[in-house]
């Protein structure tokens, strides 16, 4: 009886076409599982990295500590109190103003810390802050301090040990002008330090632990306890203001595993007919000793699936196991537990495609005529068009909406392939036929082979479209492929700025800059910058002149309840493009306002705006708004002014610049050249993202490679389903006196007709899905590239094996007597 | 008719291999046709005919023996030697008509002669149209016609080369009645008109009575 089972699920393996079927569905349900799991793990991943980003799921801050009705609602939800405020730390008659941070035992909630036990030393992380009496410096503290860890340093009137030097904390944010040199202390140990009383500004902030559903509840609870002063931050607000980039990775991902389950139904669908021819003899036989249709189909349909079942499973573990060495090799703990729900509907993907492709075609076996036994020539029945159609529609559609969640995220990029699916063999169909007709006086071998492209349209089509898509889409992937990495890339180039410098003054500039050319450091730019707070938009105060509405992402409010860093510049950064309005001339008093922050303001050119600062106030009219890359890695601003128009204000100088790693050690000498300055060691978060960009660049192989294989699967199906009427026709010629030069010729030139027709067809696609394509991933900036001719790559290498491989000198000739 | 053999077969055999061993299928096969004589090959089913038929064409190669035609041994050529060798003198109609699905009537009856690079093919072509009584159908592909005209459009390719030598397997073993003697009065008559050589295989013994000459293959033999 096992035997018997087991004979079951091998026999169809005989057959060429349910091999390339059982191929097709472990393609397609290992691209699926790959990108759904790797989906959720990034979701998942930039979810908590947003926490640990803020610190806890939700921030309440404040210049007052929580009231006693907060903290009862935020009970016993894990939650850690920390305290900020700036304060100069003292070594003998050397003075640092620093920021300090104060944690308690259970910072951090999120994440941990990196820290070295001396300045340059090796890195270790560690998921607590240091015990009462103990302090961690930054080493730039260290260096203008001239000390060391082991030594003692001075907090208010507080003694405390040095045991560490601070790297980075989880919650450090990128707040650059923040940062005078970080420290971190207990909490317990602020009270002895003397330096809070009242008046002291102080950041007082709970950060919470809440996941799931139980982040909105306690934001809804606590909003309306919200003293002057006090505001919540939560997670979700934080990554709605930087999850771009990961969105455009997750619908690249599912766009490219979109065409590679078209490819492989269309190989399913290829092969799926020739199955229906081979199993239509034994559905005639069945039929004409009496088998009821819904026997007939059981047994057909159910062999079929049983023996396919192995191969769709094994595309699954293939997929989870690719899964399993990715999250052990990005390590730590944020690992993603896909549920049984997921591993469930990823099971049943690649049935869905087989559902939708191949059981149209295998259904309509139960109508074959039982007279067929009757005949030699068994055709399996052509299915019905509409199930056809209906079948190819709706399995792209389930599986769209397993990939992107909900068919609503995805429902531009469905359209498109619905009219790709679609439209194209339809738009394939009129240049066939022309094609045809102007054959009719071609020489004997071009005509031949036109006219087995163009007689079979229900082969052709199917080919040429899958192919067509396949050319193209490799063609479109490489290039936004190339366009994203090169967009990541150029926000950092080999020697992107690797340290950030603030608080540079005029008088410094000469010595700093030589001291760079010293050391063989590239620097870009140098920005004056003035702090100074926006206070009136044409004339009246900005709180009136905003409202809640305009400023959904409380972007507008973030940015007027603090002080604003405004900067000169004559040129437009890199980094920054010219979105309303114009750039700047060289007349004071113009300024230009970073597009998003505009809009939440409701500014517009021509608006005059006033800034505070401490050493005055000035006026500038809005001369157009920029669009800012903020994930560049360069200094950027909400507002830029023309030069001379912050003449006369306080102001010091900012500035990046590259610094190879084997000279930092000279970094001490640069802090105390210049004990004022801030230095920003950004290498840690450069690490991060370059770890990113190639592990970016190895997903973008892996989808090649799958679109590839479903392409190649499609010809090799193609081939298949056209394999018996090929071999009749060679017989046929051959008997008529033809030479193996002319067969060969007659192979030869219908593949190059397939093949460069799909390859200029793909030109024609590729242009067609730059504007749409463009639009939706790059703001509309994707230009022709060269890669437009890549399928030629793909097309020259086929048609030259073709043309060189051996051809076998079968005498198939008999078979067309008797 | 002349005394010039077209068509020479000698100590023809054929044998396959089987899993009860080797099967003899054909044995001693001797036979000799003469420019426009027409020969009928009878038999039951099974006997060989249709073996003997791909032998004779050179379509097949025999286990031992010789044909020749025209004087050319086929033993001593290759594939595409063979299939030139056939392409001058030989022409053929089969039971299934073997008509190109994806090319027209006109377009079938072209192709020996497109392949043999005769020029004028189409006119040509047209012309043994007519004669078969399709000359109103040349556009039409072969799914567009009954299996009558099917044949009749096979007869005209067979004529179109002028052959020196038709090999005919069943040719109206897939039409009705009224179909089947109306392709086999035109493939006579078009026998007699061109002084061609025929070879029919075949069950029928009335189809096998318009032949000059009739012998029966029982068991691979071919009797007198």
């Amino acid at each position: 009886m096992i035997d018997g089972a087991l004979q079951g699920l091998l026999r169809p393996w005989r057959s060429s076409a349910f091999r390339i079927q059982a191929l097709a569905l472990l393609v397609a349900a290992l691209a699926i599982a790959a990108v759904v799991l790797l989906r959720g793990e990034l979701e998942h991943r930039f979810s908590t990295r947003t926490a640990e980003a803020l610190g806890g799921d939700l921030v309440l801050e404040g210049s007052d500590p929580a009231s006693a009705a907060q903290r009862a609602l935020i009970g016993d939800a894990p939650h850690s109190r920390t305290q900020r405020f700036t304060t100069v730390l003292v070594n003998g008659d050397t003075f640092v103003l620093s920021s300090v941070k104060a944690v308690d035992e259970q910072y951090p909630l999120y994440g941990r810390l990196t820290v070295a036990p001396s300045r340059f030393g090796e890195p270790t992380v560690v998921d607590h802050g240091p015990r009462p009496g103990h302090v961690w410096l930054a080493g730039t503290a260290l260096d203008r301090l001239r000390q060391q860890v082991g030594d003692t340093v001075t907090v208010g009137s507080r003694a405390l040990r040095v045991s560490r030097v601070l790297i980075q904390e989880p919650d450090q944010g990128a707040g650059f002008y923040s940062m005078n040199p970080r420290v971190l202390m207990a909490l317990a140990d602020v009270p002895s330090t003397g330096i809070l009383g009242p008046g002291t500004r102080v950041h007082d902030e709970i950060r919470v632990r809440a996941p799931g559903d139980a982040l909105a509840t306690l934001q809804q609870a606590l909003e309306p306890t919200l003293a002057a002063g006090q505001e919540i931050d939560t997670r979700e607000q934080a990554g709605l203001r930087s999850m771009g980039p990961l969105r455009q990775l997750t619908l690249w991902g599912q766009l490219a595993v979109m065409m590679v389950v078209l490819l492989c139904g269309g190989a399913v669908y290829l092969a799926a007919g020739v199955r229906s021819t081979e199993q239509a003899r034994r559905c005639a036989v069945m039929k004409t000793f009496g088998a009821s249709r819904r026997r007939i189909l059981s047994r057909v349909l159910g062999r079929e699936l049983t023996a396919l079942l192995p191969s769709m499973l094994l595309g699954l573990a293939l997929a989870a196991l690719a899964f399993s060495a990715l999250q052990n090799w990005l390590g730590d703990q944020l690992q993603w537990r896909p549920t049984v729900v997921t591993w469930l509907l990823l099971a049943l993907a690649p049935l869905v495609i087989w559902g939708g492709f191949a059981l149209p075609r295998l259904w309509r076996l139960a109508d074959l005529p039982a007279r067929q036994i009757l005949s030699d020539q068994l055709d399996a029945p052509a299915a019905r068009a509409g199930l056809n159609l209906l079948g190819a529609l709706m399995a792209p559609v389930l599986v769209a909406m397993m990939l992107s969640g909900s068919l609503l995220a995805l429902g531009q990029l469905l359209l498109l392939m619905v009219a790709v699916a679609v439209g194209l063999p339809l738009l394939l169909w009129g240049p066939l036929r022309l094609a045809d007709r102007a054959g009719a006086r071609l020489p004997l071998a071009t005509r031949l082979s036109l006219r087995r492209l163009a007689r079979r349209p229900l082969t052709t089509l199917p080919t040429l479209a899958a192919m067509v898509l396949a050319l193209a889409v490799m063609s479109l992937a490489t290039q936004v492929g190339q366009q994203l990495l090169g967009q990541w890339r150029a926000t950092l180039p080999e020697k992107a700025p690797n340290y950030f410098v603030l608080n540079l003054f005029d008088q410094d500039l000469p010595g700093f800059k030589q001291w760079l050319r010293d050391h063989d450091a590239d620097a870009p730019a140098v920005y004056p910058v003035v702090r100074a707070r926006l206070t009136e938009i044409n004339g009246e105060p900005v709180r009136e002149a905003v409202t809640k509405e305009r400023d959904e992402d409380d972007r507008g409010r973030r940015a007027l309840n603090r002080d604003l860093s405004l900067t000169e510049s004559a040129r437009l950064p890199d980094s920054n493009t010219v979105t309303g309005g114009r750039w700047l001339q060289a007349t004071p008093g113009q300024v230009s306002v970073e597009s998003e922050l505009a809009e939440s303001l409701g500014l517009k050119p021509g608006d005059r705006l006033t800034f505070t600062a401490q050493s005055g106030q000035t006026e500038a009219t809005v001369v157009g708004l920029r669009e800012v890359d903020w994930e560049s890695f360069e200094p950027n601003f909400y507002f830029m002014f023309s030069p001379g128009s912050l003449e006369g204000m306080n102001r010091y100088w900012l500035t990046s610049f590259y610094l190879p790693a084997e000279r930092s050690v000279d970094l001490p000498d640069l802090i105390r050249q210049f004990p004022q300055i801030t230095l920003l060691d950004v290498n840690a978060l450069l690490d991060q993202a370059q770890a990113l960009i190639d592990r970016a660049s190895r997903a973008a192989t892996a989808l090649a490679v799958l679109l590839l294989c479903a392409s190649v699967l499609v010809m090799t199906a193609a081939w298949l389903a056209g394999r018996g009427q090929r071999r009749r026709d060679e017989a046929l010629l051959r008997v008529l006196g033809a030479r193996t030069s002319l067969l060969r010729r007659v192979a030869l030139i219908e593949q190059a007709l397939l093949l460069g027709g799909a390859a200029v067809f793909a030109h024609l696609l590729h242009l067609a899905a730059l504007w749409p394509l463009g639009a939706k991933l790059f703001d509309g900036d994707m230009p022709l590239s060269p890669v437009i001719l890549l399928p030629w790559l793909v097309v020259i290498p086929l048609l030259l094996a073709q043309a060189i491989a051996p051809r076998g000198e079968a005498r198939p000739l008999a078979r067309l007597v008797g | 008719m002349t005394n010039t053999p077209v068509l020479v077969a000698r100590q023809l055999s054929k044998t396959v291999s089987a899993p009860e061993g080797e099967l003899t299928l054909l044995q001693d096969i001797a036979l000799s046709v003469n420019a426009g004589d027409s020969l009928a090959i009878t038999g039951p089913s099974g006997s060989g005919k249709s073996t003997l038929l791909g032998l004779l064409a050179g379509l097949d190669i025999p286990s031992s023996g010789e044909v020749r035609v025209a004087g050319e041994a086929f033993s001593s050529l290759g594939e595409d030697a063979r299939a030139a060798l056939r392409g001058r003198h030989c022409s053929f109609v089969f039971q299934a008509f073997h008509l190109v699905g994806d090319l027209s009537a006109v377009e079938n009856v072209m192709l020996p002669l497109e392949i043999a690079g005769t020029g004028g093919a189409r006119e040509r072509a047209r012309h043994w149209l007519e004669r078969v009584g399709l000359g109103n159908r040349e556009r039409h592909f072969p799914a567009q016609l009954s299996g009558g005209e099917q044949q009749r459009v096979a007869l005209a390719r067979a004529f179109a080369m002028q052959p020196a030598l038709l090999f005919a397997d069943e040719p109206t073993g897939s039409l009705d009645r009224a179909n089947g003697d109306h392709v086999a009065r035109l493939l006579f008559d078009l026998n007699r008109d061109h002084g061609t050589a025929l070879v029919l295989v075949t069950h029928d013994p009335a189809l096998a009575a318009h032949c000059a000459h009739q012998r029966e293959l029982v068991e691979g033999r071919l009797g007198d």
